[in-house]
């Protein structure tokens, strides 16, 4: 199983919640970890975008922001940084609920699996 | 009048040829060209373009997400599609996604200059006017409760500007990125125009719930407040005196207690020059991820309060308690 397949499977009910376009995760010195947009959805902007997106927000540690064309949520972690991208119609309470889910369980694949091998160091 | 034509494909060969082509009609057209969408939506930002030519494949933004884009942003500037995989299932979704013309490779630089002509000489089919105050104009479009987008020029200023009307009611304006009211604002503040009539108009959404003269009559106030620097005690820069800016606040606040009752979890409402800041940067990363501006968020920064902030003329910031709830508060603030 490939790093890109571990990953995959972490967010994939995320990738799956109705209005999700994509999904990217960065370390916290903005190196990208997984990136992966739905069928349709945006193009991957640069990674180097979303971190100054995330950089803007100062220390949050959370964030849902509506924009005029689609809704973004940013989770910071202690391994980095979940940046969730939707459509403007996406349930955000729904994202942030698979957010409480998931990164608990990508803490578990390190202890279990090694997650810091998805880190550079 | 010389029109400027943006070109998006990213066929650098073909570009040039086109622009080449296009040599022939300079004394109508400039031509700008760009390698994809989000190349074309930052020249869209900066120029003040009729007509947009795109390719339907490309990296990173294809056609189809840059007519969408345009058709959200731009209503007012047409479309036309050039593919060399033209099928007729894609002619239907671009002509739906707002597209003016389709057009299949290879095909006849004249061909596509004539369409391009023809759809420059549409925003002019209703008449022009030169030097012209525009206030007294677009009063006389109310009455008359018409159906078009006036295009407007300020040649002292440089800028040039869109206004829709449906059935005499003002929908929308556009200058630059800008929309809405703000736009309209900016509109009715410049003072000699020369202005164009096409007899439709694309939007169909009413962005501006205000009336034309309270409109007009605001626009010459904020002019007028602009020639007079604001003094340094002022608390918020863009509001148009600290009462404004007071009633503005208490109305956010009304707006939340009102629908959530004591229980809503709101501290305080305020305006903060440092928050405006971030909106803006947060908007402006937003534009360039094709997101659009900033219209709201929720900020958790670890702290016992959480803010949401308000993007707009006036960025409004609202610290809220750990108990306010959230959801229905964003459901709130975004109706």
């Amino acid at each position: 199983m490939t790093l890109r397949d571990d990953m995959r499977d972490v967010f994939k009910d995320l990738l799956a919640v109705d209005g999700v376009r994509g999904v990217v995760f960065f370390t916290p010195s903005g190196e990208r970890v997984f990136e992966e947009f739905n069928i349709g959805g945006s193009e991957p902007a640069a990674v180097s975008d979303w971190y100054s997106l995330v950089a803007s927000l100062g220390k949050a540690r959370e964030a849902e922001l509506v924009f005029e064309r689609g809704q973004v949520y940013v989770r910071r972690t202690a391994d980095g940084v979940l940046v969730v991208v939707m459509g403007l119609i996406a349930p955000c309470a729904v994202i942030r609920l698979n957010c409480d889910i998931l990164l608990p369980a990508l803490k578990e694949q390190r202890s279990t699996k090694g997650i810091k091998r998805f880190f550079k160091r | 009048m010389i029109r400027t034509i943006l070109l998006v494909d990213d066929d650098r060969e073909m570009l040039l040829a086109l622009r080449e082509g296009f040599g022939r009609y300079a004394e109508s057209m400039r031509v700008l060209l760009a390698g994809d969408g989000l190349e074309a939506l930052e020249v869209l930002k900066h120029e003040p373009i009729s007509l947009v030519v795109t390719d339907l494949k490309m990296p990173r933004m294809d056609g189809f997400e840059l007519l969408a884009a345009i058709m959200g942003s731009y209503p007012d500037i047409p479309v036309i599609i050039i593919t060399g995989f033209s099928t007729p299932d894609m002619e239907r979704l671009a002509r739906q996604g707002g597209a003016v013309g389709f057009i299949a490779k290879p095909f006849l630089i004249e061909s596509l200059a004539r369409q391009i002509l023809t759809m420059l000489r549409r925003e002019t089919e209703g008449g022009t006017l030169h030097n012209v105050s525009s206030g007294m104009f677009l009063q006389l479009v109310e009455m008359e409760q018409k159906t078009c987008t006036i295009r407007l020029e300020d040649k002292a200023a440089g800028k040039k500007g869109a206004l829709f009307f449906v059935e005499g009611a003002l929908f929308d304006a556009r200058v630059g990125n800008l929309q809405g009211e703000p736009a309209a604002y900016e509109i009715f503040g410049w003072e000699q125009v020369s202005l164009s009539i096409q007899d439709d108009s694309p939007v169909r959404e009413n962005r501006i719930q205000k009336d034309l003269h309270p409109l007009i009559l605001e626009a010459a106030r904020r002019k007028d407040e602009k020639k007079t620097p604001p003094a340094a005690t002022r608390q918020h820069p863009s509001m148009a005196g600290k009462e404004d800016a007071d009633g503005h606040l208490a109305r956010v606040r009304n707006k939340i207690e009102q629908s959530l009752g004591p229980r809503s979890g709101v501290e305080s409402v305020f305006a903060d020059s440092v928050w405006d800041e971030r909106v803006k940067r947060l908007s402006r990363h937003g534009t360039k991820l094709n997101l659009g501006g900033l219209v709201m968020g929720y900020i958790d920064r670890g702290d016992p309060r959480d803010y949401v902030v308000l993007s707009g003329d006036m960025p409004t910031v609202i610290a809220v308690s750990r108990k306010c709830p959230r959801d229905k508060l964003m459901q709130i603030l975004m109706s």
